[in-house]
């Protein structure tokens, strides 16, 4: 931001943007949106939780109250959905 | 509604902390381990991602003005989401039940749908970066100045109290060194905010708010399950806790002595609903600074819209887990200062819970929503410290005219000094812990005062520069003066808060609506007094003289002002059901 830039007296009106989510672009590449970086942890994390979910079917922790429930498999399989949809929609968007 | 001077009692954490407990509240597996790690990891690549980006100083400091009204939205609140305010609000659900909620919904709705519908738009359409940027094309340099010097200094302590507190708190969680969670964290945080300035910030902090939900939100599922739905867990409540409501928002709140917050209803309507929050939410620059980053008025408009949803369903992850632990913990918690070896206080009900439901990958999930709340706190004090310093302090009153890779030089350079004032901050806090205290107000002095000026500013022509000064400086003295006040003379509460009944709760919402009266009082009267600036010099900056722009060619389902109402809709239905 130029220093005279700051307030109205500058008269222009905010930069034109391209594509929601996506301001910048550097080197002609357009910048990922912030959900694709959101799909990739989720997915990274469901797969962890889920592998642990998977050998605690057999071998429950005696610590944990609810591990009848099973958490860690069905948390982790929703973290794989939900990271999945927001990593492979960010990636269209982009395209 | 992030009040600060109500978070988990860091008192606590310090006793603990110097009582050398022989275990760690959490047992940490391996397998969480690798998932901390992977977070730290993936913020830092974030960062260094965006920095190829980031190449003016709209980019580093306004993120490019880019930001959509989810995202804009998102890192706004989850700029406020920080970790030591979901435990101790957790902890306050406990003590007091549901009137913790109205933190989240009366302390917060209102003020979000009226920053969105009235203030955005000024803030947007004058093109100010910030706050104290606002204040000096509305009034003068004294104010603006006066603004800016006290966010600098509040956000760089704060940044360094919140770093204190998550190297304390894991210490005493998962038995961490704190001077090693000191140093990681905060230069993880200065590498990433100086690499990529408000661009890194702003994703960082949706990250961390998608992390903070899907991390926390196990333990009110799996405890309902357990109680038995919330039917059940009501059932429970009142078998364990007999005449006693822990349960209803409004029906107590007749008298100061017929609930346990020791509040009555004109407190936390006037006094929280009224000013502390509209102070908070449209004043404080931290959380302003995401919705400045949006593209255009209507996501501007949009974004603290789209956040009163979330906000709303915070309780969900925040109240419900205190009040699950009211129902289903097999002993019970007590205050801090009732302390014994072998119980804990009401501040260690999330993890608790988090031990209680979560195992291994969990664990280590929820964890990382505490630390992702951490450092998004972290991040948004540091992000609002480098635009503050470097363009209402460093280029108004130092070096006015240099190049614009000057100014974005200097914000990465006062990222990293601002994180190294922070770190020393935190190692003061840790030698002298009272002063936690007193820097967790320091906010609480300023912003109730500060909306008053700035809101008169924007819908009365006739405030005056000296008006505005005089008006802020009454107010935030006469709020240090209450606060000091009561502290020398506990008795003194009785008369701020107008009951003999009236508890600490009580203090904090009686004080912010005082000094925002003597604020706007004195504003108004210095002004009446004084010459106000010509009416061709508030274009764009007040109410009659600003050219808002048209909505009527928009479908009703893409105008701010319906989604303003449909929040408000559901404010009013959240009161009801639970009255």
């Amino acid at each position: 931001m130029n220093p005279k830039s700051e307030g109205r007296k500058d008269g222009e009106n905010p930069p034109k943007i391209a594509a929601p989510e996506t301001v910048g672009t550097a080197g002609g590449r357009q910048m990922l949106p912030v959900w694709f970086f959101v799909g990739i942890i989720f997915l990274v994390y469901g797969v962890i939780i889920l592998a642990v979910g998977i050998s605690e079917i057999h071998n429950p922790p005696h610590t944990v109250l609810a591990a009848q429930l099973h958490p860690s498999l069905w948390w982790g399989g929703l973290l794989i959905v939900v990271g999945a949809v927001f990593a492979v929609r960010s990636r269209r968007k982009r395209g | 509604m992030n009040v600060r001077q109500w978070t988990v009692s860091l008192a606590w954490l310090a006793n603990l902390s110097r009582a050398g407990r022989s275990r760690a509240v959490l047992a940490v597996h391996p397998v969480d381990l690798i998932i901390i790690v992977i977070y730290f990891v993936m913020v830092l690549g974030i960062g260094f991602y965006l920095k190829r980006y980031t190449k003016s100083g709209e980019d580093f400091f306004l993120a490019g003005r880019g930001m959509t009204a989810w995202v804009a939205g998102l890192a706004f609140l989850s700029a406020n989401l920080g970790s030591l305010e979901l435990m101790g609000w957790a902890g306050a659900s406990y003590e007091y039940g549901i009137l913790a909620a109205h933190w989240y919904w009366i302390g917060a709705i209102p003020a979000m749908v009226f920053l969105g519908l009235v203030m955005m738009p000024f803030y947007y359409i004058c093109k100010t970066h910030s706050v104290p940027g606002y204040l000096n094309l509305r009034f003068d340099r004294a104010t603006s100045g006066l603004a800016a010097t006290c966010l600098a200094v509040i956000t760089i302590l704060t940044s360094g109290v919140n770093m204190f507190a998550m190297a304390l708190l894991l210490h005493v969680l998962l038995g961490w060194n704190i001077n090693v969670s000191i140093w990681i964290s905060s230069i993880v945080v200065g590498i990433y905010v100086a690499a990529g300035g408000l661009f890194s910030a702003i994703f960082n902090e949706v990250v961390q708010f998608f992390l903070i939900w899907f991390g926390a939100l196990l333990v009110p599922i799996l405890g309902l399950v357990e109680a038995g739905g919330w039917n059940g867990l009501v059932a429970r409540i009142q078998a364990r806790f007999p005449g006693q409501d822990y349960t209803h928002l409004w029906k107590g709140l007749g008298h100061f002595s017929t609930n346990p917050m020791g509040i009555q209803w004109t407190g936390i309507v006037f006094g929280l609903g009224m000013v502390l929050s509209f102070g908070y939410w449209t004043t404080d620059f931290l959380v302003v600074q995401r919705v400045l980053a949006a593209r255009d008025v209507r996501t501007a408009k949009m974004a603290p819209i789209i956040a009163s949803f979330f906000k709303m369903a915070i309780p969900f992850i925040v109240v419900l887990p205190g009040l699950l632990a009211l129902g289903v913990l097999p002993f019970r918690l007590v205050p801090q200062s009732a302390v014994h070896p072998g119980q804990y206080s009401y501040n260690a009900v999330l993890p608790l819970m988090l031990g209680r439901y979560c195992g291994p990958g969990l664990l280590g999930l929820g964890v990382t929503a505490l630390i992702a709340g951490f450092m998004s706190g972290m991040a948004g004090n540091t992000s609002a410290f480098a635009t503050v310093w470097t363009y209402d302090i460093y280029r108004s009153f130092l070096r006015k005219d240099a190049a614009d890779s000057h100014y974005v030089s200097m914000g990465r350079w006062s990222t990293m000094i601002g994180v190294l004032i922070s770190i020393g901050a935190a190692y003061l806090v840790m030698q002298f812990a009272s002063i936690m205290d007193y820097v967790q107000a320091l906010f609480s002095f300023f912003d109730s005062p500060l909306f008053g000026t700035v809101i008169l500013g924007m819908m009365w022509k006739r405030t005056t520069p000296k008006g505005a000064v005089w008006g802020l400086a009454a107010g935030v003295t006469s709020s240090v003066a209450m606060f000091v006040w009561v502290k020398l003379d506990p008795h003194m509460l009785a008369v701020f808060a107008l009951s003999p009944h009236a508890k600490i709760m009580a203090e904090n919402m009686y004080r912010a609506l005082w000094s925002w009266l003597i604020c706007v009082t004195v504003t108004v009267l210095v002004s009446l007094a004084t010459k106000p600036r010509a009416e061709g010099e508030l274009t764009s900056l007040v109410y009659g003289f600003t050219e808002l722009p048209s909505e009527g060619h928009l479908s009703i389902f893409r105008r701010p002002i319906f989604w303003g109402a449909v929040a408000l809709a559901a404010f009013v239905v959240l009161q009801v059901i639970f009255w």
